[in-house]
């Protein structure tokens, strides 16, 4: 089953090669924020570089936010159970506060509604999120 | 000074398509309610020349057009609709009293996606409904009838309690399931209230109160300014210039 990295790291892959999307992030550029899962190991951090989304693991001391929350919380609004603006109602936040938080997490828009559109169309994609889900026993 | 406007110069579903599903058509349900109000086009607010955003905005994440209005008793009418990300559609009207009179604020959100609608509408007091008692019954009193056909609408709260402080005893937020129609439906309702109410209103007399509705209608509006995470959300996709003339035009 993958983890919650490798499942980022995929929609990265997705996302930054579908012309849309990478229309989009064009002029995004170092909007870096930590994922620690209270359910899930490792740490993930998501960069955003000269437009392109780069998921690595663990937490970059660089970030501008950091955020703590369960892995169901990020694999809900994938599969757009639950509304992705509503992630912070389930997040709590290790380092920035509210303001930082809605200007760098805004950056990642593309990259979650680009896994939104994969989830829907991806088979491959659709089953590691839904194993994960089931793994976490939701 | 510019003509009354007759149109709104913009047809919603040419001017952006998004991915995956078709927008109601927000902005020509709701304009022709205004128009009544024989608004002018306001071009600059604070010294900031609004006209930028009054064509055509095209950035990577976001595509769209503002209008902005004003007549004798209103001071600032905001259009907003806005295609984010190709997956949300954006629209608003936000409109507010001269310093002359003391009507509610109008705040009207639609914010719609293949999957959800986010909806707020609210006649916003500016004045306190229990310390003035006669402002609710003056002002406000007159959408309980639409209030009750339509709060089955109201689903979850705001999550910020500052603007929950602020919201009018009419508020509905959220909660329209796939109910997309009764939502414009119930938005139109509280537009035509609102126009109503604008119709009727006559000048505060009472410079003692008067003073007092210009203060906190202008403590709303710098919280609605520095808080509202639209205002995030339109720096972000327009950045610094562009963000910072669609927030004045409604805020």
């Amino acid at each position: 089953m993958a983890s919650m990295l490798e499942i980022m790291v995929r929609g990265a892959e997705l996302v930054n090669a579908d012309e849309e999307f990478i229309a989009q992030m064009v002029e995004l550029d170092n909007d870096i924020i930590f994922w620690r899962f209270e359910d899930d190991q490792p740490a993930v951090t998501t960069r955003l570089d000269k437009g392109v989304i780069v998921v690595e693991e663990g937490e970059n001391p660089d970030s501008q936010i950091g955020m703590k929350l369960k892995a169901k919380v990020l694999l809900d609004v994938v599969d757009n159970s639950l509304e992705a603006k509503m992630m912070y109602t389930y997040t709590e936040l290790v380092k920035g506060d509210m303001e930082l938080a809605r200007h760098h997490v805004f950056a990642l828009v593309p990259y979650i509604y680009g896994m939104q559109d994969y989830y829907d169309e991806n088979e491959e994609f659709n089953k590691m999120v839904v194993d994960k889900k089931t793994a976490l026993g939701e | 000074m510019s003509e009354f406007v007759t149109d709104i110069g913009f047809d919603s579903k040419s001017l952006w398509q998004p991915k995956g599903f078709e927008p109601h058509t927000f902005p020509e349900s709701t304009w022709p309610l205004l128009k009544e109000l024989n608004l002018k086009t306001l071009t600059e607010i604070e010294g900031e020349d609004l006209t930028p955003v009054q064509g055509m905005v095209k950035q990577p994440m976001a595509v769209g057009t503002f209008r902005h209005f004003y007549n004798d008793k209103i001071e600032k009418l905001a259009l907003m609709w806005l295609l984010i990300s190709r997956s949300i559609a954006g629209g608003s009207w936000v409109g507010w009293p001269t310093d002359d009179y003391d009507f509610p604020a109008l705040i009207i959100a639609w914010e719609e996606s293949k999957k959800r609608l986010h909806i707020i509408i609210d006649l916003l007091p500016i004045a306190d409904c229990v310390e003035y008692e006669w402002y609710r019954e003056k002002y406000l009193d007159g959408l309980e009838p639409v209030y009750n056909e339509y709060k089955d609408l109201i689903g979850p709260n705001s999550t910020y309690r500052w603007f929950r402080a602020m919201q009018g005893p009419y508020h509905i937020f959220d909660g329209p399931g796939e109910q997309r129609g009764r939502a414009l439906a119930c938005e139109i309702e509280y537009i035509k209230e609102w126009v109503k109410v604008v119709k009727n209103a006559e000048p505060v007399k009472d410079e003692q109160y008067k003073q007092y509705a210009i203060r906190r209608k202008k403590i709303l509006q710098t919280q609605l300014r520095q808080r509202d995470p639209l205002g995030s959300v339109l720096m972000r996709t327009l950045g610094d210039e562009l963000g910072k003339k669609s927030i004045l035009g409604y805020t």
